[in-house]
């Protein structure tokens, strides 16, 4: 029995490797996949072999190159075919693009946090996709927001376009995921997909917010400066 | 073969039509808000800003070019020119206003009326119609090939004095009162009236004109703000309501004229108020949302007195004490720090 429970528990690790990093590259060349746009507070990226480094704006992500958001933090990262991507807070990506001869693969693994996305309408051979711990996300000119938990739940919410997904565990459901609908990809491998909320809506919309502003507080004890992120 | 032959004979008129040496004015629609400063120097076209283009259609041709600007001022039967320049011979390139002057499109000529210039100057910004024309000619100057014309209107609305703070049913320190209105133009100084409102059936216009004002018509210069503080003449009430109005005085011929504002109505706040209190907690609430920072320890240890605190948006735009408790209660997850200066 413990002999196949082991045999059981290898090839559902062995069918989530194989699934999960099927979009992702063959080559390890250093192709450069995005550009850091925006920073705001503590950002920082690295590369497979290397330590955190502070991010600037403009900063080059190659393929395989992860970045890190901090507390109250966001980047806006955009890739060449103009899609982009607004990490919020707390949130980790890997970023892999594979130049293919027939087109550009685009994925970007989410391990953990929220981050938005607006991709740009893919040409036929070209792809963009989201892994997430439980899913995988393939989106062709759409927006939305993707939060993954720290269990590893996904909750994806489509504010325009439509965006297809299948779970990586289980009976691997897949389905697709229409504009004002939210999907939750939860750790058996269920999808579900129902109206968004108006606090999903909110979220989805507020995550757009990645300008930074302040307002400044005159007291006699001296000038603060309240800094917010609103609309760009 | 009666087909193509039909169809060279008019692809050959085409070409003739094309070859015809054309001009078109292309006057940018900022014009309207342009500053007629700039549109008056005309001719000393150098440095001036983007007004006009001339679209010339004469390839390979040397042509001169000419520009006329015309005024027919309010009340006027007819137009009256401004002033007239006309180039020394170039090779036909589109050109804007700003471009005569230039290394290719040197000026061969020019005058102007400083009379009217100096008149269009003092009134500030367009006013009545204007007429734009270009003439193209031959390299000689003497055949015309071509013209175009453009008349601007500028309806010269009526001027108005906007106050931008405080702002209408807000509540406000009594110490904290900055008085920012819009300016306009011809303007010799502002004046300021302000009195208390007694009674809330009383209309605004009666409040300021009944009683003791507290403000009565102070000139306060040509400048567009003014912290009420310094020009009261009685002290505000706290819990009071404050009515508040600026005139503008224009000089001119008999007399010359006075524009109001609106009548704007606004209280002052009570510290001892319950509403005030409230405001304090609120207030409170709020920047422990933001975590630690030197503004919410000040506060909370009682060193930051409310009063006396003034606030402002980034653009410089004032934000009463309530509208920044209720945009960090709104807002508490887009707050990303709080910093001194």
């Amino acid at each position: 029995m413990k002999v196949e429970k082991s045999i059981i528990l290898f090839f559902i690790l062995f069918s989530f490797c194989l699934v999960a990093f099927a979009p992702l590259p063959n080559n390890n060349s250093n192709y450069n996949a995005a550009i850091v746009l925006k920073v705001i507070q503590d950002v920082k990226h690295k590369k497979p072999q290397t330590s955190w480094l502070t991010t600037k704006p403009s900063t080059q992500l190659e393929t395989n190159d992860q970045l890190r958001t901090g507390e109250k933090s966001v980047a806006v990262v955009r890739f060449v075919d103009g899609s982009s991507l607004r990490v919020r807070e707390k949130t980790i990506i890997t970023i892999f693009a594979d130049k293919r001869e027939r087109g550009l693969i685009k994925n970007t693994k989410i391990d953990v946090g929220k981050m938005r996305f607006d991709v740009e309408k893919q040409q036929d051979d070209d792809e963009f996709i989201i892994t997430t711990p439980t899913a995988v996300a393939t989106i062709r000119g759409t927006s939305g927001l993707v939060n993954v938990l720290e269990d590893g739940q996904t909750i994806l919410t489509v504010e325009t376009g439509i965006v297809d997904v299948k779970a990586l565990f289980g009976t691997q459901q897949s389905t697709s995921v229409e504009a004002g609908r939210t999907s939750i990809i939860n750790r058996d491998g269920n999808i579900s997909v129902n109206q968004a909320n108006e606090q999903q809506l909110n979220e989805v919309r507020n995550s757009l917010k990645s300008n930074e502003k302040f307002i400044r507080v005159i007291t006699p004890q001296g000038t603060f400066r309240v800094y917010y992120l609103d609309f760009e | 073969m009666k087909l193509v032959k039909s169809l060279l004979v008019i692809l050959f008129l085409l070409s003739e039509i094309n070859a015809q040496p054309s001009i078109r004015l292309v006057v940018f629609p900022e014009l309207n808000t342009t500053d007629f400063a700039a549109f008056a120097t005309v001719n000393d076209l150098q440095g001036a800003p983007r007004i006009f283009c001339a679209e010339i259609n004469a390839p390979g041709q040397n042509v001169v070019m000419a520009g006329q600007v015309e005024w027919k001022k309010i009340g006027w039967n007819n137009f009256v020119e401004i002033a007239w320049f006309i180039t020394k011979p170039f090779l036909a390139r589109n050109l804007c206003n700003d471009d005569i002057g230039r290394v290719d499109v040197r000026i061969q000529d020019h005058r102007s009326n400083s009379n009217l210039i100096d008149e269009n100057l003092q009134l500030g910004k367009p006013t009545g119609e204007y007429r734009l024309t270009v003439y193209l000619y031959d390299e000689t100057g003497q055949n015309l090939l071509a013209s175009d014309s453009k008349n601007l209107v500028f309806l010269n609305p009526a001027q108005t004095i906007t106050i931008i703070n405080p702002r209408s049913n807000q509540s406000y320190d009594a110490g904290n009162i900055l008085v920012e209105w819009t300016p306009i133009s011809g303007v010799s100084d502002y004046s300021i009236k302000v009195s208390e409102r007694t009674d809330p059936n009383q209309s605004l216009e009666d409040a300021l004109n009944r009683g003791t004002p507290l403000v009565n018509n102070r000139s306060v210069g040509n400048s567009t703000s003014v912290n009420l503080r310094d020009i009261l003449e009685r002290e505000l009430r706290p819990g009071s309501e404050v009515v508040l109005q600026v005139s503008a005085n224009i000089p001119g011929p008999a007399g010359g004229k006075k524009i109001f504002s609106e009548i704007i109505n606004f209280s002052i706040i009570n510290p001892e108020s319950q509403y005030y209190q409230q405001l304090v907690q609120r207030f409170n609430n709020a920047l422990r949302l933001l975590g630690d920072n030197e503004l919410s320890r000040l506060f909370g240890d009682g060193q930051i007195d409310l009063s006396r605190v003034q606030i402002r948006r980034e653009d410089g735009t004032i934000m009463t004490l309530e509208e920044l408790i209720n945009f960090l209660e709104l807002n508490a997850n887009n707050i990303i720090r709080v910093t001194k200066e």
